[in-house]
């Protein structure tokens, strides 16, 4: 038995906080990941794909966005597709889930109550939907309670596992061991947008195309090949995704050049497909910080998105960079206020900012007049 | 730098000519010349020297030119760190321009090379034209209020400030500071307003507002998310609740319920039918006993009776007899006081038509005496009416002749007939006197014989059997007057409707007899018809209408009355006593009657009664057995109502609640149809949510909203950072500002300690402000009043302009930078007390600084001392 495990692919997520061409491109890619996923079934010959939760991102996700995946699924017709609702798109939805069941192409089963899906004659699924957004109560109970005789035996959930790190185990959450005290061959889980193993039979497949700056492991799916009832299955990762997502901090350093320590944290491939966060800290001279802001100014066409966080980005005290505004004078005195009033010791980090920026503008305004 | 000469050729009023004034010493110098002399002539000159190039053609270059033209040329020696140095520059043409070596004569820097040596050595080594610190006439008046478009305020500020602007560019960032504070206000003008709120149309204002519009999206969105999500949990309970509905093991449950409930319902019915049929022959048993009890206590009640009846009869027989008895008696009297009354009321109708007749025959006889009075005075009337007929028919015959006529026409006929008189006395006579009797005649006429007949007009006589004699009278002296008279005579007579004087004489008197006579007649008539004849005569003929008498007939003679109706009354009033007597007992008589006629009726009604009822009692032959088997009866039905009330409740025992088993079935029928009902509402429900549901699923309200809150985020850091961003740049403005103004305050703390003791000379006590723009005094306190300059005397103001120069140039000198100070006229608003006091003090201030002044006013600045240069002109 060999079969694709996903989930997450959260279709229609609005991304609201990119600018339109970022949030357009978004959005498609992830059906183009659901076309993937498709795709990589075919290529790697798996029968059945599994959805473990949250194939669209909220409850009444467009029709042509339901109509679109419909269709993809439909043009893989040799695989079974098992499509199960999660948090975003819970039993809840029953518009969502009405339509789906109306329009589904004939290799789409649905997996929409705790019932045993019996595909062929040696395997059965045994799903545990989300009633609601937030059930409040385990629902993978009833797999213990069910058998299967003969059959490799695949549970399908989507949720959060067992904190340990908790003092009390949370009734709502799945318990990690389930798919060894339910006689599971393998539990497929979603909810959790980076792949991860939590047993040799319980994984989180992570969703196939990353959607945030959260640090996710690559993205991608999971192909599992278990050869009969019992046996432990083979897990292997398969890469997929179009965009990547940076989240990177650069810690600038009195002394080194920030042009050079930008260009080491900055990926040099595939810029077009990055999303890139940067976040700067540490303390720079004047010129060294505006040398540097200017030139992320300069990056920013060069990625998907780029946005550059420059709030902990100090300045540090240094007589050349004020000498450059004046050596002497009124210009020198407001200079050295506003270089001391950088300075937390006795305000607020907002009060230190602006005169973070107040002394940023002297800076630049003082360069340009000298220039002119 | 110290000013040593001037020279100037060829320059205004020395067109063609050389004049030059110097030397100058280290201390005072003064030049007093008349006007028009050239003094500002030099001052010009020395000031396009320093400051425009030879190669200038600038206004005041050109101002410098001769009328004849030609080249102006200007040259000054000074001395500069211990050597002496001479510039000499042609402008306009021959143009050039040379810095010597005064002690050598050798050319040190020429053409640009000069200007640029006077620039580095003068202008700029010192920061400035440390050279010169002038005040020009009338430019010592400078305005505090800096209206710099002022040409004259400016250039006598660009004087001052020209001295010493480097070094107050340097401590107080100068043009460099106004640049960089103008950018950032221009910076922050864009973002924000004064009051540091987000400027319109600008960046912070617009993201400001879209942040605000995003929130007001995404509240709407919010809604609808909120309305959408209602909708699906409305239609995930309503499917829940449709699919319980449709549980095929529920209906079923639910009719096998039903069938049993019918079936049990069923036997019930069953049984309450057989009950319901004994409890009807039961009832039927106690009906029929009911009955014969009945029939028994009526035979009973019927033998009673009969006995009763028997006296009743006995009784009201009895009273009948009484009744007829009283009847009789009663009706008797009452016939015979009915007579008594019948006779007197006959009586009294008599008197009553005797009475009436006689009334009216009195009536009639008073009408009569009227109709007759009323024929009287139309009798008596007949005269007057006829006279006053005859009167008005001669008023209206007689012509109507006044007696002012008569007057008029007396008047006229005496004058006519003195006319006539005279006439004939004048006029020609003819005598005739026939013989015999022969007749004469004219117009017919017979005339009189021996007779004067005048000849006063064409006559013609005929005389018998001789023929006719025409007489023609001659002209006449009285003939006009005559005829004139005669024709008024004639015309008045005419117009009266008479033929002469007596005639009106007789109409006038008949007029008057006439209105005597109707006078009189009227009189007489309104004395016999006060209401006019008409009435009396309307009068007459109704009273002839009602008494039937014709108007011709004669009237009949006067009747007297044989009774009075007085003695009528009196027998009247006697008669309705007697029937009123005659009444009285009637009613009392009348009731007598009616009670015994009732009594009597009351029995034989009673009789009646009684009779048919006895009739109706009489007993049937058969009764007694009748009785037997009616006792019998009972015995018998009393048996059968004790069977028949066991079997019921027997019966009653074994009927379950039907009602019960009834309510149980309606119940499960309800709930059944309850379930069908809210299907179907279900249903409806359902079609409407899934529309409602599908039109908010198809505006991708979730996304819309999830889209709209990342806006949101955006645009609120967005609008943050503008704010932040104003602050910034309001925090730098504020920086920049306090910066220059602690700087400017630093560099005028030296200048205000050398201002201090000048002006304590002049206004003891007086406390003063300096304007660090303008570096002039702006107000000074004296006595704890503050004036601002411009309210001062134009001395006062003049004398502090002059003050400020002078503790400038001091503290130039004490940084060793000797400053020659220039004054051009100045001093001329000031007071002599307080020229002495200036005069001390430039005295004073030049002793450690070359002063030199130029003025018109000889004699007022020859106590100022010091050395005495003159205008030399025409020396080379």
């Amino acid at each position: 038995m060999r079969f694709l495990h996903t989930a997450d692919l959260h279709l229609a997520k609005p991304f609201g906080r990119f600018d339109e061409d970022t949030r357009a491109a978004l959005r498609h890619a992830r059906l183009t990941a659901l076309r993937a996923i498709g795709q990589a079934a075919r290529d790697h010959k798996a029968d059945v794909i599994v959805i473990a939760g949250d194939t669209f991102d909220a409850e009444t996700p467009p029709a042509k966005t339901i109509n679109r995946a419909l269709r993809t699924i439909a043009d893989v017709p040799e695989v079974t597709w098992v499509l199960m609702p999660g948090n975003h798109d819970s039993l809840a939805a029953v518009e969502l889930w009405e339509r789906i069941a109306r329009d589904a192409p004939d290799n789409l089963r649905l997996a929409l109550a705790p019932e045993v899906i019996e595909i062929g004659e040696d395997v059965a699924i045994l799903p545990c939907p989300p009633t609601v957004r937030a059930p409040g109560m385990d629902l993978t109970a009833w797999t213990a309670q069910y058998e299967t005789p003969g059959r490799i035996r695949i549970g399908l959930a989507h949720g959060g596992v067992v904190d340990f790190g908790s003092e009390a185990a949370t009734p709502a959450i799945i318990p990690p061991n389930r798919a060894e005290t339910a006689g599971l061959d393998y539990l497929a889980l979603g909810d959790w947008h980076g792949q991860m193993q939590l047993t040799p039979r319980t994984w989180y497949a992570g969703t196939p195309e990353p959607d945030s700056f959260k640090g996710h492991p690559p993205a991608g799916a999971l192909l599992v090949d278990i050869p009969a009832p019992g046996a432990e299955p083979v897990v292997t990762p398969i890469h997929l995704g179009t965009f990547q997502w940076h989240d990177l901090n650069l810690q600038c350093l009195e002394g080194v050049d920030p042009l050079d320590q930008l260009a080491q944290t900055l990926p040099q491939k595939d810029r077009d497909t990055a999303l890139v966060k940067l976040t700067l800290s540490g303390r720079l001279g004047l010129s060294d910080h505006a040398a540097l802001l200017s030139a992320c100014e300069g990056l920013r066409e060069d990625f998907h998105h780029f946005e550059v966080h420059a709030d902990t980005l100090g300045i540090a005290q240094s007589v050349t960079d004020l000498d450059l505004i004046a050596e002497a004078g009124a210009l020198r005195t407001a200079a050295d206020n506003l270089m001391a009033a950088t300075d937390l010791t006795g305000r607020s980090v907002e009060d230190a900012q602006v005169a973070q920026i107040a002394l940023t503008h002297l800076f630049h305004l003082a360069q340009e007049d000298r220039e002119a | 730098m110290k000013l040593r000469s001037l020279k100037l050729h060829n320059v205004r009023r020395f067109a063609g000519q050389t004049a030059q004034i110097g030397p100058f010493g280290d201390g005072l110098t003064t030049i007093t010349a008349e006007n028009e002399q050239g003094k500002s002539t030099f001052f010009d000159a020395l000031h396009v020297l320093l400051f425009s190039a030879h190669s200038s053609q600038s206004q005041e270059v050109k101002s410098l030119q001769p009328h004849s033209g030609g080249p102006v040329q200007i040259a000054a020696e000074i001395e500069l760190d211990g050597h002496n140095y001479r510039i000499e520059k042609t402008y306009l043409q021959q143009r050039s321009a040379q810095v010597i070596d005064a002690s050598t004569g050798a050319i040190v820097q020429q053409a640009g090379d000069a200007e640029a040596w006077i620039e580095a050595h003068i202008l700029r080594a010192h920061k400035g034209p440390t050279g010169l610190l002038w005040v020009r006439q009338g430019m010592s008046h400078v305005d505090p209020t800096g209206r710099d478009k002022d040409a004259d305020n400016l250039a006598a500020r660009r004087d001052l400030m020209s001295s010493v602007q480097g070094q107050i560019d340097t401590v107080t960032g100068g043009r460099r500071m106004d640049r960089i504070v103008g950018r950032a206000r221009a910076e922050l003008d864009t973002l924000a307003t004064k009051t540091l709120r987000p400027k319109a149309n600008g960046p912070w204002k617009d993201a400001e507002d879209t942040a605000e519009a995003l929130e007001l999206s995404c509240d709407q969105l919010q809604q609808q998310v909120r309305k959408l999500s209602a909708a699906l949990s409305q239609k995930r309970s309503a499917k829940a609740r449709l699919s319980a509905l449709n549980d095929p093991e529920l209906a079923q449950t639910r009719a096998a319920k039903i069938k049993a409930a019918a079936e049990a319902l069923k036997t019930a019915q069953g049984h309450l039918a057989k009950l319901n049929e004994a409890s009807a022959a039961l009832d039927l048993i106690t009906r029929e006993e009911a009955l014969v009890a009945q029939s028994l206590r009526d035979m009973d009640a019927m033998r009673d009776r009969r006995a009763t009846l028997l006296r009743d009869l006995k009784a009201q027989e009895d009273a009948h007899a009484k009744a007829t008895q009283a009847e009789a008696s009663a009706a008797q009297a009452l016939s015979a006081q009915k007579e008594k009354l019948a006779t007197a009321q006959a009586d009294r109708q008599d008197l009553e038509a005797a009475r009436q007749a006689a009334q009216k025959a009195q009536a009639t006889a008073q009408k009569w005496d009227r109709l007759r009075a009323l024929t009287r005075t139309r009798d008596a009337l007949i005269a007057p009416r006829a006279a006053l007929q005859d009167a008005q028919t001669a008023l209206s015959t007689t012509p109507e002749v006044t007696s002012a006529d008569i007057e008029a026409l007396d008047a006229l006929r005496i004058s006519l007939t003195v006319a006539e008189e005279r006439h004939n006395a004048a006029a020609a006579k003819v005598v005739l006197r026939p013989e015999g009797h022969a007749k004469a005649t004219r117009d017919g006429a017979l005339i009189a014989p021996e007779t004067d007949l005048p000849i006063d007009a064409d006559m013609t006589i005929t005389l018998e059997g001789y023929g006719a004699v025409r007489l023609v009278p001659g002209s006449a002296a009285d003939r006009g007057k005559r005829d004139a008279l005669r024709t008024q005579m004639a015309s008045q007579l005419a117009a009266l409707g008479v033929a002469d004087v007596p005639a009106a004489r007789a109409a006038l008197s008949a007029r008057q007899e006439a209105k005597a006579g109707a006078a009189t007649a009227r009189a007489q008539i309104a004395a016999l018809a006060p209401d006019g004849t008409d009435a009396l005569e309307a009068t007459w003929r109704t009273l002839c209408a009602e008494l039937d008498h014709a108007a011709d007939a004669p009237l009949p003679a006067p009747t007297h009355e044989t009774q009075t109706t007085q003695t009528l009354d009196q027998t009247a009033h006697k008669l309705d006593a007697e029937i009123e007597a005659a009444r009285a007992p009637l009613d009392a008589l009348q009731q007598a009657v009616t009670q015994a006629i009732t009594a009597r009726a009351k029995a034989t009604g009673a009789l009646e009664r009684l009779a048919t009822e006895q009739q109706a009692l009489a007993p049937a032959p058969d009764e007694d057995s009748q009785r037997t088997d009616l006792e019998a009866k009972r015995t018998s039905l009393a048996e059968q109502r004790a069977k028949a009330d066991a079997e019921v409740a027997t019966l009653q025992a074994i009927t379950p609640d039907v009602s019960a088993l009834e309510a149980a079935h309606q119940r499960l029928i309800g709930a059944q149809t309850a379930d069908e009902t809210e299907r179907r509402a279900l249903e409806l429900q359902l079609a409407g949510l899934t529309a409602e549901i599908g039109v908010q699923a198809d505006a991708g309200v979730e996304e819309k909203l999830a889209e709209t809150e990342g806006q949101l985020v955006q645009a609120r850091t967005r609008a943050a950072r503008y704010a932040q961003e104003a602050q910034a740049w309001a925090l730098l403005i504020q920086e920049l500002e306090d910066a220059r103004q602690a700087a400017q305050e630093t560099y005028f703390a030296p200048i205000r300690a050398e201002l201090t003791p000048l002006l304590a000379q002049l206004h003891a006590g007086a406390a003063f402000d300096l304007d660090p723009d303008k570096m002039l005094v702006r107000s000074i306190t004296r006595d704890g009043v503050t004036d601002t300059l411009d309210v001062l005397s134009g001395g006062a103001y003049e004398q502090i302009a002059i003050l400020t120069r002078l503790a400038f140039a001091r503290l130039f000198a004490k940084q060793g930078q000797h400053v020659p100070i220039i004054l051009d006229d100045a001093l001329v608003h000031t007071d002599d007390a307080r020229i002495e006091a200036m005069f001390t003090m430039l005295a004073q201030t030049a002793q450690n600084q070359q002063i030199i002044v130029l003025s018109c006013r000889t004699r007022a600045f020859s106590d100022l001392g010091g050395t005495r240069a003159a205008i030399r002109v025409g020396v080379n």
